[in-house]
């Protein structure tokens, strides 16, 4: 708050410094003078202007065509922002017709033994290269670019896919100084426009409707308009889901097109039609309702069994094992689900449209749902593109499974962290759709326990830890497929100085069931023996060393992944000779509103030690005005696992050597 | 017509995996069943490579030995690919025909543009293991870079046969050097102008910590033409003097024209100086301050520098391009520089026995009649003059002269060259939270590590630290200054900050770490069967000094004593002492720390590895104060 406070009012103040002249080629003295931000001090470069113009062009042969013009002043403060020199605009042209990028037009400005010198970018140095089927790059750097160089360049983008204008991105990793956007749209294109409401930029929009003439069309245009400045880089900061779902931007949805003599077409609809649309696109009665290619099989499979959740689970694992993901998103089938069934291969559609098709089958209450994956944002308004993925769910009496087939160590109700995002659209049978949450409603639990006991100078030890839920699946994920030999020299490996011995992992490949591993351990580690005194950190190798949030402040939202709850427990064997001197006190910790509790408990009981650490966090997601709070908890998990323990030597010791000696 | 015969006397083999031997599938993350690689020189500018590869993969990491993909470029093109899939019984489950292998260009992002394409196979395994056949033949012109052999390809990959054929039907000259041959199953059936090579049943090595490159230890067959042509250009190269020679006149000569404004530039900056050093100090300085590293290489452009005065006009060009540049500026002054081809990255020579087009990078050597040479690497804005760092110290380069090319070695770092100094006050509260003011210069490769902090943001500094110094909870940063000596390399930091819990409370008494900033630990694993040698790339010294002032109202109760750790790996020190100033104690320690360059046999791991554990100890030595009772 006061830092958006803080832009505004310094912002009135640059504004009188010097006023610039934003037009082509009127680069000044006092731009590439100039040696730091005048806001952003840290700022490698800036945008000093930027200009987009998006218009319809009409022509006799042609039609529409949808021309943006661009206008970009860019200045490079330093070494490190050089990468903005060089420009890449992609254009598509994997349709029947092709975008086009053309009137590149661009030039450097240094201060060259005082006087402004521009430098040109030479035609030749301009480079298009097919990056794929369906883009193509343009390309230029710019010439005798240096610190304190201002670039300036404009181009223009042809496309023939007039339904659909590009999102405008109003945020950069480098502040804009001056922002202008111009939009103007004919009236036989209806469009609604979108901001990103999780940026805290607001933009100010003028409208303007007004009779326009081309050729024998007479029209009425709508433009829009938007002029801004100060617009500040975006931050970066871990724990963040996908980070342009924090950028200002505008997206255009288009509603409707009534063009002279045809009928309105509708696009834009709600997220039920959005949900009809796609359901009715895939065809997706047609893949769910046939089922000859597999009805032997899954009639095997779940002959003789009744309950419904037991059936699931068996066609659950049978179309993991018998079908593997090629690493494809999708709700659209590749190969359609029965091809993918014989060759047992497929996308996210086949596989999970296949297992819907198997459970409906087995007349469970099964349902496709459709989601968008982190690195596909969440939607700003109803549309096919905020969708990307396919998994499949089960309704039951008490709450609804998830499943996603093309993950092997998913048990049945869990998701990759790749479907994990926003909510899920269910398309269900009769034709209804409705969202659903995908984040785990339960807590995953991580829960480990040692005993340890003084030997030789040495701690000896054993060591179980038991995970289940989403625990469980990210052990997995990084060992699924280690013989047990190589999960032995992982495990010894993760253990570096401390030798291990008996190594078990109990359940890797029995997904659904909590995962086990056990171990004897034998080290120094944590344990310092200072003079007469031992101290032990009673943790060892458990112990939380380090708070991950290092950052004094926090724009975004902390993405936690999910709740989770994580019991540690120590027990120890007072050593032989030595006497308890001092042990840490118990505590506990809230965080506010029950989001998250930690208790740390140490207690002696007749030579023995307890200490445990419980720590339950109670949601997956904190807003970026509870890390002040959120911070301080982790520190003080962190202050309690470090804590100490002191065993002195004892005395009666000292008496036995001494009557030794009178002997 | 031979050629052909070889690949189809193969076709009809069962590729289940039950026949591999299990010797080979031990450590094995994919076995390669054969490699049949064919070369039939046809003439200098015409160069045919047939593979035939059967790789049968246990797992993901084995994926990437399928190596079913070749390159292209204007030069060379694919005549044939084709791919067959076999389960793990042998049955074949699918077939890719070229068309449907995956084509996209080949580079990585910091290069601009570049014409080289690769095509590939894009397959998605359904379940391991599996087997694939692949087929192809390449063509190209540029027969400077023949095919050497390199029949175990990596880690974790066994070889049950390999197989290498250069046919050579014109006889043109040819060279070969066999490398690391002994211990392997190797046959050969070569001829004057023709070879032929067999490796059978190489099980797979694994990787060990701190070994020797593989390249080093695995056999090699290193092969070239006497005659041979590059992009349109024919040379002829028997040693180093000729390649040099040639690399001189077709690549790199008459590429300095400079216009005359920008001579005049150079000539007014350097008019007052009196040396050659200060001059050429000054010209790096301008190269520096006026171009970039930008990548554009296509066709000779990947092998040949682009005209110094496009350099002039544009400010940026690839390592080729930039270091020809300087040279241009230097010879303008009348200094003579000369164009070396070096591999950058990982230390590693240009072969002095063998002759043949190597390296993948260039840097600016200038002689030095008073001592030893200078080097630039001219695709730095920011290096020091004369600074290789760890890219490109202590290895051969090919020195580019206009009378031929030599094999000279860049400047080697000792472990002496390689300090790091650090002294810092330490003040601590009763919490065991503390305050430091801490000043470090580092020089010598180190030096490298840490002086583009200079030019980076406030915040991304503290990022720095604050990852550096995980360990420390809850810091907060009061000062960062840096000095970067550039002329005497030397970079400075003074940093005043405080955090939480340096000492770790243990009821009255506070735990006090005595090595307040530590170098990054290594642990080692155990290995009761080291194969290979322990081998450390490069020495390196630490002196540190840290005093820490205790808190008011608390005692010293224990201290460490002192140690030394002397070893042929290194050595350590630690001396620890205690004083008082105004009722107020302090401890003084005083560390220093040595490892040295070098290799040592397999049979010393263990004792290697119980000089590092004593290393650590050492570093987690601990003070006990206390509270005292009043």
């Amino acid at each position: 708050m006061s830092r958006s406070l803080l832009i505004l009012f310094l912002a009135l103040f640059s504004q009188v410094s010097f006023s610039q002249d934003f037009k082509f080629g009127k680069v000044s003295e006092e731009e590439v003078t100039e040696k730091q931000h005048p806001l952003e001090e840290e700022a490698n470069a800036a945008i000093l202007y930027k200009y987009r113009r998006t218009y319809y062009e009409y022509s006799q042969h042609i039609g529409f065509q949808l021309i943006t013009e661009v206008h970009e002043r860019v200045k490079i403060y330093n070494k490190d922002g050089f990468d903005w020199a060089t420009k890449e605009v992609r254009s598509y042209i994997g349709g029947s017709d092709e975008e086009d990028v053309r009137g590149i037009k661009a030039y450097t400005y240094n201060l060259v033994d005082g006087k402004l010198v521009d430098e040109k970018l030479d035609k030749d140095d301009v480079i298009e290269e097919e990056s794929s089927k369906f883009f193509k790059t343009t390309k230029f750097t710019m010439p005798a670019v240096k610190e304190g160089s201002v670039i300036e360049y404009k181009y223009e983008i042809v496309s023939p896919y007039v339904t659909s204008i590009d999102d405008f991105k109003l945020q950069y990793s480098i502040p804009i100084n001056k922002l202008e956007v111009k939009v103007s749209i004919p009236e036989y294109l209806v469009y609604r426009k979108h901001y990103n409401l999780r940026s805290p930029i607001r933009f100010d929009i003028k409208e303007d409707s007004r009779r326009f003439k081309r050729g024998e069309l007479e029209f009425r245009m709508n433009s829009y308009e938007i002029v801004k400045e100060n617009i500040p880089a975006m931050v970066e900061e871990p724990y963040v889901d996908y980070i342009d779902n924090y950028a200002a931007c505008i997206k255009w949805e288009l509603q409707y097109t009534k063009f002279p003599q045809s009928t309105v077409e509708n696009y834009s609809t709600d997220w039920e039609g959005v949900t009809k649309s796609i359901y009715n696109d895939i065809g997706l009665d047609k893949d769910i309702n046939q089922t000859r290619y597999f009805e032997d099989d899954i009639d095997a499979l779940i002959a003789g069994v009744s309950n419904p959740l037991e059936k699931a689970a068996r066609i659950y694992s049978f179309v993991k094992k018998k079908v593997k993901w090629d690493e494809y998103y999708g709700f659209v089938p590749d190969k359609g689900p029965k091809k993918a069934y014989k060759e047992g291969l497929g996308n996210t559609a086949d596989i999970n449209l296949m297992l819907t098709a198997m459970l409906r089958y087995a007349k469970l209450n099964a349902s496709p749902v459709l989601i968008s994956t982190p690195d596909n944002g969440v939607p700003l308004f109803p549309t096919r593109d905020g969708f990307n993925y396919v998994i499949s769910s089960l309704e039951l009496e008490d709450g609804i499974l998830l499943m996603d087939a093309t993950d092997v160590t998913a048990a049945i109700g869990e998701l990759p962290k790749r479907a994990r995002n926003w909510q899920g659209r269910i398309l269900r049978e009769n034709g209804s759709s409705d969202w659903v949450p995908l984040y785990p409603q339960a807590h995953s639990s991580y829960s480990s326990r040692m005993n340890i006991k003084f030997e030789d100078g040495q701690l000896d030890g054993i060591f179980s830890k038991t995970l289940n839920g989403l625990h469980a699946k990210k052990y997995r994920n990084q060992h699924f497929s280690k013989t047990e030999e190589e999960m032995n020299e992982a495990v010894t490996e993760r253990m570096g100085d401390i030798e291990v011995e008996e190594i078990q992992v109990k359940n890797m490949h029995d997904v659904g069931a909590d995962i086990g591993e056990n171990y004897r351990f034998h080290t120094n580690y944590g344990l310092e023996q200072i003079g007469e005194n031992l101290y032990l950190k009673p943790f060892l190798f458990e112990t939380i060393k380090e708070n991950p949030f290092k950052s004094k402040t926090r724009t975004y939202p902390i993405f936690y992944d999910f709740m989770s709850a994580e019991q540690k427990q120590v027990n120890i064997m007072v050593p032989e000779g030595f006497e308890l001197v001092s042990l840490p006190e118990s505590a506990t910790y809230h965080l506010p509103e029950n989001a998250g509790t930690f208790k740390f408990t140490a207690v002696e009981n007749g030579g023995y030690l307890r200490v445990e650490s419980i720590v339950v966090w109670n949601k997956p997601v904190f807003t970026a005005a509870e890390y002040e709070s959120l911070k301080l908890f982790y520190d003080k998990i962190v202050e309690k696992q470090n804590e100490t323990i002191v065993f002195g030597k004892l005395a009666q010791d000292d008496t036995a050597e001494l009557s030794e000696g009178d002997e | 017509m031979l050629a052909c015969c070889t690949f189809s006397a193969f076709g009809q083999q069962n590729y289940s995996v039950e026949k591999i031997d299990p010797s080979l599938i031990k450590n094995a993350d994919a076995v390669i069943r054969e490699n049949q690689v064919v070369i039939e020189v046809e003439a200098i500018d015409e160069v045919t490579i047939k593979t035939f590869r059967v790789v049968t993969v246990f797992n993901e990491s084995g994926d990437s030995y399928t190596r079913a993909l070749e390159f292209y470029d204007e030069s060379s093109k694919i005549n044939e690919q084709e791919a067959i899939i076999y389960d793990s019984r042998g049955e074949e489950v699918d077939k890719i025909k070229s068309r449907d292998f995956k084509d996209q260009s080949n580079f990585d992002s910091f290069i601009l543009f570049s014409d080289n394409r690769v095509s590939y196979l894009n397959y998605t395994p359904r379940q391991y293991p599996y087997t694939v056949a692949y087929t192809s033949e390449v063509e190209t012109n540029n027969s400077v870079f023949l095919p050497d052999w390199f029949p175990m390809e990596g880690y974790d990959v066994s070889v049950e046969k390999s197989s290498y054929r250069l046919l050579n039907p014109g006889n043109i000259p040819l060279r070969s050097i066999e490398r690391n041959f002994q211990g392997f199953e190797i046959a050969n059936n070569n001829t004057k102008h023709e070879l032929e090579y067999h490796l059978t049943n190489a099980p797979a090595v694994e990787y060990e910590i701190l070994s020797p490159s593989l390249k080093s230890f695995v056999p090699r067959l290193l092969v070239a033409l006497d005659k041979f042509h590059l992009e349109g250009v024919d040379g002829v190269a028997s040693n180093w003097e000729e390649m040099g020679k040639w690399m001189y006149d077709e690549l790199v000569a008459e590429h300095d024209q400079i216009p005359a404004a920008t001579i005049q530039k150079v000539t007014n900056l350097t008019s007052d100086a009196s040396t050659i050093e200060e001059k050429a100090r000054r010209i790096y300085q301008y190269v520096q301050d006026n171009t970039r590293y930008i990548a554009v290489m296509y066709g000779i452009g990947g092998w040949e520098p682009a005209l110094a005065a496009d350099v002039d006009r544009l400010g940026y060009g690839d390592c080729k391009a930039l270091t020809n540049y300087t040279m241009a500026l230097l010879k303008s002054q009348g200094i003579e520089s000369y164009y070396s081809v070096v591999y950058g990255g990982e230390k590693r020579n240009i072969d002095p026995e063998f002759t043949k087009m190597q390296g993948n990078h260039v840097i600016l050597n200038i002689p030095n009649e008073k001592g030893e040479d200078f080097w630039l690497e001219c695709t730095s804005q920011e290096d020091p003059f004369n600074y290789l760092g760890d890219f490109t110290d202590d290895r051969y380069v090919l020195r580019v002269k206009p009378d031929g090319g030599e094999l000279v070695k860049t400047r080697r770092y000792s472990e002496d060259d390689n300090l790091q100094k650090t002294k810092c006050e330490i003040e601590l509260d009763g919490d065991g939270n503390f305050t430091a003011s801490l000043e470090r210069s580092s020089f010598g490769v180190p030096y490298g590590e840490v002086y583009r902090l200079e030019s980076k943001t406030e915040k991304d500094r503290k990022e720095y630290y604050l990852d550096e110094w995980s360990r420390f909870q809850n810091i907060t940063f009061s000062k960062i200054d840096f000095e970067n000596r550039r002329d005497t390399i030397e970079f400075r930091e003074s940093i005043d900050f405080s955090g939480a819990r340096l000492a770790t409370k243990a009821g009255k008494r506070l735990l006090l770490p005595l090595s307040f900033i530590q170098q990054e630990q290594v642990s080692l694993g155990k290995n009761e069967d080291r194969k290979r040698p322990v081998k450390l790339l490069r020495g390196r010294s630490y002196e540190d000094d840290f005093v820490f002032m205790l808190p008011e109202g608390f005692q010293i109760e224990t201290l460490p004593e002192n140690k030394i750790l002397l070893t042929e790996y290194g050595q350590m020190s630690i001396e620890i002492s205690s004083s008082e100033n105004d009722g107020k104690e302090s401890i003084h320690v005083k560390r220093k720390m040595k490892i040295r360059e070098g290799e040592w046999e397999a049979e010393k791991y263990p004792d290697f590895r119980k000089f590092i554990y004593n290393v650590n100890h050492l570093n987690g030595l601990k003070a006990v104060i206390v509270q005292s009772n009043t």
